[in-house]
């Protein structure tokens, strides 16, 4: 599959429809191998859209993505498509309106191929946790592509699709990316509304989107970004023009911080001199490289493993039986209606967060967990905001290894948690992170980050645009592909 | 006998003269037909998300200040939390710490006359806005 600059290209050029393009996709997915990427496909929808699409080009009257393909993440509420979180809970449950993401997207001429695979309610590394059943890495169908967006991630890698929706609340979007060799985008929290998508812990929820290059990144996050009156967090800012100056040469002096200690701790053993080589390319791009300290980085994990959990405890507390959703049947009482409907309807990975986040927000847990969390979080954050007074932008690995075999961190869910050590602390500070392939270990993709200040998209998807330009890892492809 | 001094207490929920709802768009008309006055974010659908209602919020302030309170600067909404039929999120919104509305005064007329004094004044301990199901 190409990437979408130049699909944009051949649609425009009058080299294939819209609607070839889209009937193409479809029977791909028919004959090849699908990864179990997607949980439904919409293909009347992406048919419409696609012809819809197809007119606007011959009118001359096209943006930036009107008739490209995209996939969203199924927790992005969908209006008469069923819209799951991955889960037995909401199985059947249909929305009756648009995620404003999904719905900006649609306006600017995209067509929704399908709803993406997922860990059930975002709550998962490996894309182990769906009631729809595990989804394999392209790269090896053994492995697990990473999650919690790992449908999206690997229907991009496998180049079932070119570009899809994903969310990031601990690197949901990064990890993935990471796992498949493909490019990823957290945008700063607040940048893409967050209406209609289905909160997991609201504060450090984030929609973005996963595609082959930055370019394609900048592409996407041009029609997502933008203010909401429907979501209270999202932020009045201008959106800037993404692709302006892409092309440009980094600028002069640019500092890119380092940060040894953190990195070398978690890294895995096996892959530690992989991550030498990106700082020397950005050396080479004319950045200066130095070594920062963020003292607070390890905490992460653990307050992140109290505040999401605490979130998605209340969260989740919707979903009762009573008006939608998965209801037991033969209740004889309203406590058993509620139970046993939750019991049966969420899935181990989910019941284990409700139970401790329902832990750490009760009275004997609230001082001594979650306030204290929250103190630590700020911590986390005042760190970052003091690094970017000293570098423009801060790289780091995104996973700590490679994609690990399916199945095997059901076992030891501290083991997965782990997985997310790098991209945690970055939700936590609300920051922008843009995740991007950069070789390869036992033909698995490894993948590294740049992070940004708030609001600095533009400066990440150009660094990670120059870099694309200076490396081909974003080009290679799986075998089975 | 012991002189005792009568102090009362009095928890009053007042629903606010506004157009729609205090976190939703929805409309708030008395005896109009059913299912005409609730939308997606009163039935807590997924992903659907509560937005402050600016009247409401002028009109608790307005409140606040004819009885000489404090207004606090920030706003505060915390998530009471039950299980019950009629509340769809599984929690109330409502305000915890620094209430909007803070320590006013109001005062009174009685039989024996106008009370100036501040012991016979009638004082809010706090004014929380909240979601009432």
């Amino acid at each position: 599959m190409e990437t979408l600059k130049n699909l944009r290209i051949a649609l425009d050029t009058g080299q294939f429809s819209s609607e070839e393009l889209v009937r193409q996709i479809y029977s791909q997915l028919d004959k090849g191998p699908d990864y179990n990427a997607f949980i439904s496909l919409t293909p009347e929808l992406a048919l419409a859209q696609a012809r819809a699409a197809d007119q606007r080009i011959a009118n001359k009257t096209q943006g930036l993505l009107t008739g490209l393909p995209i996939g969203h993440k199924d927790l992005f509420c969908t209006q008469g498509i069923r819209t799951t979180c991955a889960s037995k809970m909401l199985e059947n449950f249909i929305s009756p309106y648009n995620a404003t993401l999904v719905e900006k997207l649609a306006q600017a001429g995209m067509c929704t191929i399908g709803k993406m695979n997922m860990d059930e309610f975002a709550m998962g590394s490996f894309n182990e946790y769906s009631y729809f059943g595990p989804v394999n890495n392209p790269w090896d169908s053994k492995r697990a592509p990473g999650g919690s967006s790992g449908g999206s991630a690997a229907a991009v890698a496998g180049g079932l699709i070119p570009a899809t929706t994903g969310t990031d609340t601990g690197g949901s979007i990064r990890q993935p990316a990471a796992l498949c060799g493909i490019t990823g985008l957290k945008p700063t929290y607040g940048r893409v509304s967050r209406f209609g998508m289905i909160a997991f812990a609201s504060s450090l929820d984030c929609g973005g989107p996963l595609a082959r290059t930055a370019e394609d990144c900048a592409m996407l996050l041009q029609e997502m970004a933008g203010f909401d009156p429907r979501d209270s967090t999202s932020i009045q800012k201008d959106v800037p023009n993404y692709l302006l100056h892409l092309d440009h040469e980094l600028p002069k002096g640019l500092k890119i911080g380092r940060i040894p200690a953190f990195q070398n701790r978690h890294l895995s053993q096996h892959i530690q001199g992989q991550f030498d080589q990106v700082f020397r390319q950005f050396e080479h791009l004319g950045a200066e490289i130095i070594d920062i300290e963020l003292p607070h980085l390890d905490l992460g994990l653990s307050v992140y493993y109290i505040l999401a959990p605490a979130e998605a405890s209340s969260n989740l507390a919707r979903f009762d039986g009573i008006r939608y959703g998965h209801r037991v049947k033969n209740a004889k009482t309203l406590e058993e209606l509620y139970e046993r409907s939750r019991q049966e309807g969420f899935g181990e990975e989910v019941q284990r967060r409700i139970m401790i986040g329902s832990f750490v927000l009760s009275s004997q847990g609230y001082d001594a967990y979650y306030l204290q969390a929250q103190k630590v979080r700020r911590l986390i954050a005042e760190d970052f905001a003091k690094a970017f007074k000293q570098v423009d932008a801060i790289i780091c690995p995104s996973a700590p290894d490679i994609a690990p075999p399916i199945g095997e961190s059901k076992d030891d869910p501290i083991k997965a948690y782990l997985s997310d050590i790098f991209t945690l602390p970055i939700n936590l500070a609300g920051l922008p992170s843009l995740a991007l392939p950069c070789g390869f270990h036992q033909g698995l993709p490894l993948g590294f980050q740049i992070i940004g200040n708030a609001f600095d998209e533009k400066k990440l998807l150009q660094l990670g645009h120059q870099y694309q330009q200076v490396t081909d890892f974003h080009l290679a492809r799986p075998k089975e592909s | 006998m012991m002189e005792f001094e009568l102090v009362m207490g009095l928890e009053v929920h007042v629903q606010l003269l506004t157009l729609s709802k205090l976190f939703s768009g929805a409309p708030t008309q008395f005896g109009a037909a059913p299912n005409t006055q609730a939308c997606g974010v009163d039935l807590a659908l997924p992903g659907t998300l509560p937005v402050l209602n600016r009247r409401a919020l002028e009109l608790a302030i307005r409140f606040g200040l004819a009885i000489e309170a404090q207004i606090h600067p920030n706003l505060v909404f915390a998530r009471k939390h039950y299980f019950y039929p009629d509340l769809p999120k599984g929690y109330q919104i409502s305000q915890m710490e620094d209430p909007i509305v803070q320590s006013g005064k109001l005062e009174i007329s009685t039989a024996s006359g106008k009370k100036n004094d501040s012991n016979s004044k009638s004082t809010f301990r706090r004014r929380c806005r909240k979601i009432d199901s």
